[in-house]
């Protein structure tokens, strides 16, 4: 569920992480408020926690494996709020050192997976304990909460995905971003979620959570610790009915300069030539640009061809030198 | 420290009939326990795992707090209360420092020397002087080389010299080690061994919690045995010529 | 799982290495800006020369590291590469036929400048960085307890992880695989490894301030990056 960068404009990443920037000052605040300064390891503990559950294989029965993101256990073990900054900085992380996930796409990311995730996943799983008394209460909240956190969050990423080719086209009409329409985005993304992946993470939901109860059942929180406010409540249903409405006004407010300002200088891709098959070769020449002519664009040409070349050859010499040592 | 103006100065901590028991348990981890330490004189603790050797410490680093008697740290009682003061407990830190028998958990910045500087930055010296201090402590523990490390990515010797490095860097009276000697070479052991007779030697109040009989006979002015029936021996024996000169047995049954 | 765990860890540690290795360095805050500049342009503009001169830069910048990291780079860029273009091929037939080429060339460019950066960032400088940002120290000290935990907890779950198949006999399932057990102990483990934390600190005198060294003057590099900022700024508007 990593968004990489350019599947979302930058308008809807900016949305996203404006609409994060409140979540994250009320998390620090409700954090500081309800740990002591000395307590700030167990967030990174968080951090590194998130992170190594979304490495973590769960086989699934049937003999498949599925990974799951895990963020309704740190919600249930640490509460919604520490879990939202846990996670945002395990998003961080895997941004900026292992590319996972893209650095414009961020905010969308921690929306979905340290917003929406683990308040829904924490809300739901709530709501079981009331009705079902004991463990089993918990236990079936902690898995329903589980299934509805990461549908939660995948059904934001779909809607995300699918309001880009509505908003954002180039000037011959081409959708920039993702093409597909929430028609597409939404099935395509749930059908995976409603089942291998929600699976994966009730699986490792309720396994963790059920040793963490049987082992050591006073590090589970108890139901009067971090009550989610009324507040973050009201902000969470209004974000998500309204940040599609958000992105539709940006949307046409940025989507209109953008066709008039490219229409005007005449730039963008040119038609003919791209209907069928799109040959790599015939990549190139296609972009000329006026005022820059021809000329430029082979000397790109020539660049990126030079520079491939280099690379090509480095990693012959070190396949052969490889060889070497290993003969 | 190794300069003579940097001697440590005098403290008496005092333990009076200290009782405590962990949340939710009924067992007793320590019972009626009185014990004195005073500067410029080394006190080991012995005795098998689960004796109360690590509440001990923990009591005496104030992390948790007797559930019946006293524990006096320059005639200053050391209550939760006290130790809800920001500057008293600044103070405390100062005075008393801790090394743990894990130095993982102990290392908790992003390199040896943030490491050491760590604690000069929170007792609020000038930049100037953590820089100098920070310098003088990397050569003296021999951490120049990796001083840009992180403190996960050394090895296990290094892991507690630069633990012991930040720890006496800043400068305090007491220290309390647990095990300093666990998982390290022979090598590492002679080291830390050397540098805990220095420190020894500079004046300052240990006390140290070990299973290793020969580093205890080495070092101790005073055996304090503790058994799993809470007994406490307190063996004194003069410095000289080693040998026992006095036994004090208490009985806390 | 255990491979990528090994792989996660030998990356932290690596990165660790490499930062105590070289100190004369560009501002991590200014190339961290220069790659955000250049991935939010190419994703605005909808000139597809914009992109690809980029990508050459890119490409040249890439033949310069030594192969190693090359290889390394390439890897991780293919597979979503080829991801992207498989999963926007229906969209060919579906009346938007550039729409794969443009979002296949623009995360192969952003990964490509993420990767680039990834290969030569450390994560002390990123939270290094970020601590010069005024980013408050606490957000700082989590970012560096991450790392820390990541390689600690990740090592002991490894082991364990280990330590379950050699007992293991048989067909995996997700009953016998034991992933509630490692998971749990880990969680566990981390939680009294957070809590000795802790105590360490507050017995360091800790007090909820934290303070970031390593400001140095700015160097040619640091010139070097700062002026990019306004060239691709410039040539995004002269290829609009």
């Amino acid at each position: 569920m990593h968004i990489p960068d350019n599947y979302l404009s930058p308008q809807t990443c900016a949305v996203l992480t404006a609409a994060m920037v409140p979540v994250w000052a009320i998390s620090i605040k409700k954090i500081k408020n309800e740990l002591p300064p000395e307590k700030i390891p167990m967030m990174g503990v968080g951090a590194a926690l998130s992170f190594l559950a979304m490495m973590f294989n769960v086989p699934l029965p049937g003999g498949t494996t599925g990974h799951a993101v895990g963020g309704t256990l740190i919600a249930l073990l640490l509460g919604p709020y520490a879990a939202c900054i846990s996670a945002s900085a395990a998003l961080l992380l895997q941004a900026l050192l292992f590319g996972d996930g893209g650095i414009l796409s961020f905010g969308a990311n921690c929306f979905n997976m340290a917003f929406v995730l683990p308040f829904v996943g924490y809300a739901v799983s709530r709501l079981f304990p009331r009705v079902i008394r004991g463990e089993k209460g918990q236990l079936i909240g902690a898995g329903i909460g589980s299934y509805a956190g990461i549908n939660a969050a995948a059904l934001c990423a779909a809607v995300e995905f699918g309001i880009q080719p509505y908003l954002f086209r180039d000037a011959s009409g081409s959708p920039m971003y993702c093409p597909y329409g929430l028609n597409m985005s939404v099935p395509a993304m749930m059908a995976g979620h409603l089942t291998i992946f929600g699976l994966a993470e009730v699986v490792f939901t309720v396994a963790v959570w059920a040793f963490v109860r049987r082992t050591s059942p006073q590090m589970i929180r108890t139901a009067e610790g971090a009550h989610t406010s009324m507040a973050l409540k009201i902000f969470l249903a209004v974000m998500i009915a309204a940040t599609p409405l958000g992105l539709l006004a940006e949307g046409t407010a940025w989507g209109e300069w953008g066709t008039e300002e490219i229409a005007a200088t005449g730039a963008g891709f040119t038609p003919s030539g791209m209907q069928n098959g799109i040959p790599f070769s015939a990549l190139l020449p296609d972009y000329s640009v006026p005022g820059v002519g021809a000329a430029a664009g082979y000397i790109l040409c020539a660049v990126i061809g030079a520079a491939v070349f280099v690379i090509a050859f480095k990693l012959i010499g070190r396949a052969a030198s490889g060889h070497r040592m290993a003969a | 420290m190794a300069e003579s103006k940097e001697k440590a100065v005098p403290v008496r901590m005092e333990l009076r009939h200290v009782c405590f028991s962990y949340p939710n348990t009924m067992q007793k981890a320590l019972d009626d326990i009185s014990l004195v330490f005073e500067s410029g004189t080394c006190y080991c603790i012995e005795g098998p795992n689960g004796c109360g050797k690590s509440t001990l410490f923990r009591i005496l680093l104030g992390l948790d707090f007797p559930d019946t008697g006293e524990y006096l740290f320059e005639a200053r009682q050391i209550t939760e209360k006290t130790m809800k003061s920001e500057s008293f407990r600044s103070a405390f830190y100062r005075k008393i420092g801790f090394l743990f028998q894990d130095s993982e958990i102990q290392l908790f910045t992003a390199s040896v020397e943030e490491e050491i500087a760590f604690g000069l930055e929170q007792l609020g010296k000038p930049e100037e002087e953590i820089r100098d201090i920070t310098e003088k402590y990397l050569r003296m523990f021999g951490l120049t080389e990796i001083r840009g490390r992180a403190p996960f990515n050394i090895s296990g010797g290094e892991k507690k010299r630069t633990a012991l490095a930040a720890v006496c860097a800043m400068n305090p009276e007491v220290l309390v080690m647990d095990e300093p000697l666990a998982g390290l070479d022979e090598e590492g052991q002679a080291w830390v061994t050397g540098m805990i007779q220095r420190l020894k030697q500079e004046g300052h109040l240990l006390i140290i919690a070990t299973h290793n009989r020969p580093f205890a006979e080495e070092m101790a002015d005073v055996h304090v045995k503790m058994d799993r029936n809470h007994h406490v021996t307190e063996l004194i024996r003069g410095t000289a010529d080693g040998q026992k000169t006095e036994e004090n047995k208490k009985s806390n049954l | 799982m255990g491979l990528k765990f090994m792989q996660l860890i030998g990356r932290l540690l690596e990165s660790d290495q490499r930062f105590y290795k070289s100190q004369t360095k560009v501002m991590p805050q200014l190339r961290l800006a220069v790659a955000f500049l250049v991935i939010l342009l190419c994703a605005l503009s909808s000139n597809a020369f914009f992109t690809l001169s980029i990508i050459a830069v890119l490409l040249v910048r890439l033949a310069a590291l030594p192969a190693e990291e090359i290889a390394a780079i390439l890897k991780r860029l293919l597979l979503p590469v080829l991801f992207t273009m498989i999963l926007l091929l229906p969209a060919v037939f579906l009346s938007s036929p550039r729409t794969m080429l443009t979002v296949a060339m623009k995360v192969f460019e952003s990964l490509l400048v993420l990767g680039i950066l990834n290969s030569d960032l450390t994560w002390k400088e990123i939270t290094g960085s970020l601590g010069s940002l005024h980013v408050p120290g606490v957000v700082v000290l989590t970012l560096d307890t991450t790392v820390r935990f990541l390689v600690i907890l990740g090592r002991y779950a490894e082991r364990m992880a280990e330590a379950v198949s050699l007992r293991r006999v048989g067909r995996k399932n997700w009953r016998s695989a034991g992933t509630g057990g490692i998971l749990g102990t880990t969680f566990l483990k981390s939680q009294q490894m957070s809590e000795r934390s802790a105590e360490a600190m507050r017995c360091r005198c800790f007090s909820g301030v934290c303070h970031r060294h390593g400001r140095r003057n700015p160097g040619m590099g640091d010139i070097f990056y700062a002026l990019c900022i306004p060239l691709l700024i410039a040539w995004f508007i002269g290829t609009l």
